[in-house]
C-alpha cells in the first residue's frame, strides 16, 4: 500500500527552504560589500539596510515593470501608469547613481595601494544600470507617442461626466504625462488654428468633429490582434482563481467570449494565441495574461 | 482607417460613376459647365468622399405628407472595379492577379463598398483574396538575402508592382523585419 506524503514533504520542504534563503541572502550582502572598501562606514550601512530589506522584492518589482513595458509596447491604448512601481524604481536608480559614485571615489583613493581590488562589481553595476535605465525611458517614450496619437481622444473622455476609468486624467498617467499631454496639444491647436483653421468657416473649425461623415478623434483600435501569453496564478479574494475553469480535458483555462462571432474560446494556461485585443483586455489588466 | 491617414485621403479621391435622380440648379459645374443647372439621369463620375454621403441623404421635398422613404441624390451605379468581369479574375487565381492596375486602393475601396451596401458576396472574395494573396506575400517577403540589392530578382520585382497599396505596407513591415532578424543573427 502507497501512503502518499507528498505533503508532509512539502511542509518539511518549506522550513529548510526559508533557512537557507535567509542564509543566502545574508550571503549575497556579504559578497555585495566586498567590492566597496573604500566607502565610509555611513554608506556601507545604509546599503545594508536597502538591499536587505527589500533584495526579492526589488526583483519582483524589475519584472512588473519589464511585463508592464511589454504590455504598453504592445497594447493599442495607454494603459493606466503604474505610479507606486514607477516611484520606487526612480528613487532606486537615484541611490544607485549616488553609490556608484561614492564607491568610485573609493577606487580613486585606492588605486595607488592596492590593484588587486577588482572592477568587475562596479562594472556590472554600471551596465545593470543602464538596462534599468534603457527600459525605463522606453516604456515613458512609448506612453508618450500614444499620447500624442490618441490625444483629443484622452481629452474627450476625460470631460465626460461619467467615466470612471477614463475619469481621472492623473490615474491614467504621470504628473509629468499631464502637463505633456495639455502643452503638446494646446500648441498642436494653435498651430492648426493659425495655419488653416481661421480661414475655415466657422462650423468647420472644430478638431474634435465626429458628427461629419469621418470622425476626428482617432480612437485605439479595440480590435487589434496581439499575441498574447496566458500565465494565469493570480490569486484573488477567494484564495485561488476565480475566473479559472477547466476545458473538455480537464487542463485549467479562462473561457473568453468574442462578441462579434458569439465564439467561446479556452485560454490554455501557459499556451499562446493571437487574438483581439478587445476581448483579452480585462484579463491583461488583471495580470491573469501578458501580451508579447 | 484614420482623420489624418493619408492613404486613406488618396483612396477616398478615387471616382465612382454615378445617376443624378433629381434636377439640381447650379451644381453644373460637376459636370464642367458651370452656371447651368445638373440635368436629371445624368451620368457623372465623382469621387468616393463626395458620393457616399450624396447616396445616402436623400432631397428634402416641400411635400409634407411625403411619407417615403426619400429617393437619394444620387444613385451609384456597380463601378467596374466591382465588376462581375473582376471578381470572377480573382476567384480564379488570386494570387496572379495584377491589383495594382485595377485599383490601387482595391481593399480600401472594396471594405467601403461592401460597408456602404452590406454586401457579403464582395466581402467573402475579399477575405479569401487577402489570404491566397497574403500567403503569396509573405514567401516573397521572407525570401530576402542580407544583401538586398542583388536579392530582388525580376520576378519579385514584377510581383510587387501588382501589390496594392495595403499590400504593399504589409509587404514592407514584413521584409523588414526579416531583414533586420536575418541581419541579427548573421551579426551577433
Amino acid at each position: 500500500m502507497n501512503i502518499d506524503i507528498d505533503d508532509i514533504l512539502a511542509e518539511l520542504d518549506r522550513d529548510t527552504t526559508a533557512v537557507e534563503r535567509e542564509s543566502s541572502s545574508y550571503d549575497d550582502v556579504g559578497n555585495k560589500t566586498v567590492g566597496g572598501n573604500g566607502v565610509s562606514q555611513l554608506g556601507d550601512v545604509e546599503k545594508q539596510y536597502s538591499v536587505q530589506s527589500s533584495k526579492s522584492e526589488r526583483i519582483s518589482d524589475f519584472q512588473k515593470l519589464v511585463t508592464q513595458w511589454r504590455n504598453e509596447r504592445m497594447s493599442p491604448e495607454l494603459l493606466p501608469y503604474p505610479h507606486e512601481l514607477m516611484t520606487r524604481t526612480l528613487h532606486r536608480i537615484q541611490e544607485r547613481v549616488e553609490l556608484i559614485e561614492t564607491l568610485s571615489m573609493g577606487y580613486l583613493e585606492d588605486d595607488r595601494e592596492s590593484t588587486v581590488d577588482s572592477k568587475l562589481p562596479l562594472l556590472c553595476m554600471e551596465a545593470e544600470l543602464e538596462r534599468l535605465k534603457f527600459l525605463v525611458r522606453s516604456f515613458i517614450r512609448c506612453r508618450l507617442s500614444k499620447i500624442d496619437k490618441y490625444s483629443i481622444y484622452l481629452r474627450q473622455q476625460s470631460e465626460l461626466p461619467e467615466n470612471p476609468y477614463y475619469g481621472r486624467l492623473d490615474l491614467l498617467m504621470s504628473e509629468e504625462e499631464v502637463k505633456y499631454h495639455m502643452k503638446h496639444s494646446e500648441i498642436l491647436l494653435k498651430l492648426f488654428n493659425n495655419s488653416i483653421l481661421k480661414h475655415l468657416p466657422e462650423e468647420l473649425q472644430a478638431v474634435n468633429d465626429t458628427e461629419g461623415s469621418i470622425s476626428m478623434v482617432d480612437e485605439p483600435n479595440w480590435h487589434k490582434t496581439v499575441f498574447i501569453l496566458v500565465c494565469g496564478g493570480v490569486i484573488d479574494e477567494t484564495g485561488t482563481d476565480s475566473k479559472l475553469t477547466t476545458d473538455e480535458d480537464g487542463k485549467p483555462c479562462y473561457s473568453v467570449i468574442i462578441e462579434d462571432l458569439n465564439e467561446e474560446i479556452y485560454l490554455l494556461i501557459g499556451a499562446v494565441y493571437v487574438i483581439r485585443y478587445s476581448v483579452i483586455k480585462d484579463l491583461m489588466n488583471e495580470g491573469r495574461v501578458i501580451l508579447i | 482607417m484614420g482623420y489624418y491617414d493619408i492613404d486613406d485621403i488618396l483612396a477616398e479621391g478615387t471616382r465612382f460613376p454615378c445617376r443624378f435622380n433629381y434636377e439640381i440648379p447650379g451644381l453644373g459645374y460637376l459636370e464642367g459647365n458651370p452656371g447651368k443647372p445638373i440635368s436629371k439621369h445624368s451620368k457623372l463620375e465623382l469621387p468616393l468622399w463626395m458620393v457616399h454621403l450624396l447616396a445616402v441623404v436623400g432631397a428634402q421635398s416641400g411635400d409634407i405628407n411625403d411619407t417615403e422613404e426619400p429617393l437619394p441624390f444620387v444613385e451609384l451605379l456597380p463601378p467596374d472595379l466591382f465588376a462581375p468581369r473582376v471578381l470572377n479574375a480573382i476567384k480564379s487565381g488570386a494570387a496572379s492577379l495584377d491589383l495594382h492596375a485595377i485599383s490601387p486602393y482595391f481593399y480600401t475601396l472594396a471594405e467601403r463598398w461592401a460597408t456602404l451596401f452590406s454586401d457579403k458576396e464582395l466581402s467573402q472574395v475579399l477575405k479569401d483574396m487577402l489570404l491566397e494573396r497574403g500567403q503569396e506575400i509573405n514567401n516573397y517577403a521572407v525570401s530576402v538575402s542580407l544583401h538586398s540589392n542583388q536579392g530582388q530578382t525580376n520576378e519579385s520585382a514584377v510581383f510587387l508592382q501588382m501589390l496594392d497599396e495595403f499590400e504593399k505596407q504589409i509587404y514592407r513591415d514584413a521584409n523588414v523585419n526579416c531583414k533586420e532578424m536575418k541581419k541579427w543573427l548573421a551579426m551577433k
